[in-house]
């Protein structure tokens, strides 16, 4: 990440942009690219499609001058990437992409957020800058931050007033599901 | 462990395959000599306090003097219960791995081939140590969520099943906490304590799951919680379980075990619901309705395509770097991956996937390793439709055309390729316009999950069962269905 830490006054005039096919291409390699050595390993080649959902920031006239990427697998784990091409620092377009990725953590249903910063020149400073913004964690661990407060479904308004023996001739062990028994992956009937 | 010969806990077998016993001679059970580290030891009956009193808390809340569950005496490959009436505060939640092979490989990934790991490689420690407290969350927060379901269970063999449910939750949150307290030195004892500091609803520090945030306020909630949900949970023991670190690969397998007989309690419960209905709609030659005591189809339809759906976004996106780098790293497998016949690399493999275009479903071809997610999904999904049929069995049997069916996977979705679109539940990608006239008929309103609670009325009375549900075919550890699985305490009963 190549974000410094900037006033409250998040670029208003920004757009927020979903990637339907993500791609690399040249707009990455400016903004992701421009990050100091070894902020990002993000090794994909010229037009090659890029996992995850993608999100441009851009300024009035469409110039893309910022990214977000949200990662998602089982269970909630959620993890972001952001980066600020490294003509447009320190103008809130960083606290906008952050702002806007906890926004669609949120509506995804997801609770937390996490980052683990690479090791790299400015690894210090993206921690603090993290850290004003709510993150918790250490400098070279997950960082997590609790996103979407308030946000939750409406909850529905409804309120109510051996066993075979060991050794059987299939080879399950005692018990099976239906009395109750433990039963190895592999034989689950249910 | 001692063997008890009251006829009411019923006759324990005997074991058989490998055994590795368990010592409840110590305040933890545990197969994992815990005896022979005094500082793990002490570190973990410094939180078996406050597990307590989280259980004490947000458990159970139906006051009951005991119930009869099951305890693991043995985790040998075939398993070994006993069942006896205890206590639920009393229940001695447990640490047990299952056997270890002490020339087990790495199965996939770059490292495949090599020894499995006995400790935390530093470089993986903290995807390791995500992973271990991800699947920790959701193990309590469904005990946090069914809280309060006791108060209306159709019967005591229901509520039976429910406590054994939530006890092995319990259980399960144990498990990962061993493994924090083991292996993350202070940094895994701080996850440990959050575990029992985020909770389900919580507006300050919920679950890291919107889905675990919600309350279950009846029994046909919880039935597809089980069946869908649990599966789901399932499903990610089954990728840890092929794991390279060997503790969480073992943890993982024995949990496995145990969770056998919550998917029969989800899938069966289910089934019991449409028996019920069934056997109504066969003998007025019609529609069910609320009217008639039990469930109607439509509505069991619509709380179906509710739970799935939600479970399908458990998944994470289709497609995710750190999936295929927790793949390549190691750490979690594929469902069955010893059984797939492939390099276990997939560096060059692909796949196809759907996504939507110009309001068409379209397909496409990515890379293996970006697909993972939705590899499992895949493998989650076609085990899903097992149950249905079990379910429209009842139907058939009963001499009824209707049928159950799991809807598309892109209905209802938050997450990954369908998020931003509406899609029916039979595939159709549709505007706002049409899912706004739809959406009545396939997800469950205000209105349908008032009805269903209105018919929430507990059945305390051994062997008597809630009108909307049929009685199961049998009791457990042969133990009649009429059996007095629960004793209620005194103000359970008022
Ligand atoms: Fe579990
Ligand atoms: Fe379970």
């Amino acid at each position: 990440m190549t974000v410094a830490p900037d006033p409250s006054s998040v670029a208003s005039d920004l757009q927020w942009v979903r990637e339907e096919s993500p791609t690399w291409d040249a707009d990455k390699v400016r903004v992701i690219g421009g990050a100091p050595e070894g902020a990002f390993v993000l090794p994909f080649s010229d037009g090659e499609q890029l996992p995850g959902d993608w999100f441009s920031a851009r300024d009035a006239g469409g110039a893309v001058v910022g990214y977000g990427r949200l990662d998602t697998t089982w269970g909630g784990d959620a993890e972001i990437l952001l980066a600020v091409d490294p003509g447009h620092q320190e103008a809130g377009v960083g606290s906008f992409v952050l702002e806007r990725l906890e926004a669609e953590a949120a509506a995804r249903d997801i609770n937390y957020i996490h980052n683990r910063i690479r090791d790299h020149a400015q690894r210090d400073v993206v921690h603090d800058w993290l850290v004003v913004r709510g993150f918790r964690g250490p400098v070279d661990g997950d960082l997590r931050k609790r996103v979407g407060a308030g946000g939750r479904r409406p909850r529905p308004e409804a309120r109510p007033a051996s066993s075979a023996a060991s050794g059987t001739p299939d080879g399950r062990g005692p018990g099976h599901e239906e009395q109750g028994g433990y039963v190895d992956v592999e034989e689950h009937q249910y | 462990m001692t063997t008890v010969d009251d006829p009411r806990t019923g006759a324990a077998p005997e074991p058989t395959g490998p055994v590795s016993t368990i010592d409840y001679d110590e305040r933890i059970p545990n197969n994992v000599n815990l005896a022979g580290d005094r500082r793990l030891q002490r570190a973990l009956e410094g939180w078996q306090p406050k597990f307590l009193d989280w259980w004490k808390t947000l458990g159970p809340a139906l006051p009951t003097e005991d119930v009869y569950l099951r305890t693991a005496i043995a985790v040998g490959r075939d398993g070994w219960a006993h069942f006896e009436h205890v206590p639920m505060e009393e229940y001695r939640w447990g640490i047990f791995l299952a056997e270890q092979n002490p020339d087990r490989q790495i199965a996939f990934g770059k490292h495949k081939g090599e020894p499995a790991w006995q400790e935390v490689p530093g470089e993986h420690r903290a995807d390791l140590m995500r992973l271990i407290v991800i699947q920790g969350d959701t193990e309590p927060a469904s005990v946090e969520q069914q809280r309060i379901l006791g108060n209306t269970a159709p019967s005591i063999y229901d509520l039976r099943n429910l406590f054994q449910v939530n006890v092995e939750e319990g259980r399960h949150l144990w498990a990962m906490v061993y493994l924090l307290h083991a292996y993350f030195g202070r940094e895994g004892r701080d996850e440990a304590e959050q575990l029992l500091k985020r909770n389900s609803g919580d507006l300050d520090a919920p679950r890291i799951l919107g889905a675990f945030n919600e309350e279950t306020t009846d029994w046909l909630q919880f039935f597809m919680f089980t069946y869908f949900t649990d599966r789901d949970g399932k499903y990610q023991l089954g990728t840890l379980k092929e794991s390279a670190f060997d503790p969480l690969a073992r943890t993982c397998e024995f949990m496995l075990k145990e969770e056998a007989h919550h998917m029969f309690v989800g899938t069966t419960g289910v089934q019991r619901v449409v028996e019920r209905t069934a056997e109504v709609m066969k003998a007025k030659g019609g529609e069910a309705t609320f009217e008639d005591g039990v469930i109607p189809l439509d509505v069991v339809q619509k709380y179906l395509n509710f739970q799935f759906s939600v479970s399908m976004d458990l998944f994470g996106s289709e497609q995710s770097t750190n999936a295929g780098n927790y793949y390549s790293s190691g750490l979690k497998g594929r469902w069955q991956e010893t059984r797939r016949k492939d390099d276990h690399v997939l560096l060059d493999d692909e796949r196809e996937m759907n996504y939507v275009e110009d309001g068409q479903i379209r397909q496409k071809t990515v890379p293996m390793l970006s697909a993972l997610n939705l590899d499992l999904r895949d493998e989650y999904v076609a085990d899903c439709a097992n149950g249905v049929r079990r379910w429209n069995q009842e139907l058939e049997d009963a001499g009824l055309t209707e049928r159950l069916f799991l809807p598309h996977e892109g209905f209802n979705r938050k997450v990954g390729a369908y998020a931003s679109h509406h899609v029916s539940p039979e595939g159709e990608v549709i505007d706002d316009a049409a899912w706004e006239a739809g959406v009545g008929g396939w997800l469950p309103s205000e209105e349908d999950r008032r009805a269903v609670a209105a018919l929430m009325v507990p059945v305390y009375t051994y062997g008597e069962f809630a009108p909307w549900i049929a009685p199961p075919k049998t009791g457990i550890n042969d133990q009649p269905v009429e059996f007095d699985y629960v004793h209620l305490a005194e103000e359970g009963m008022a």
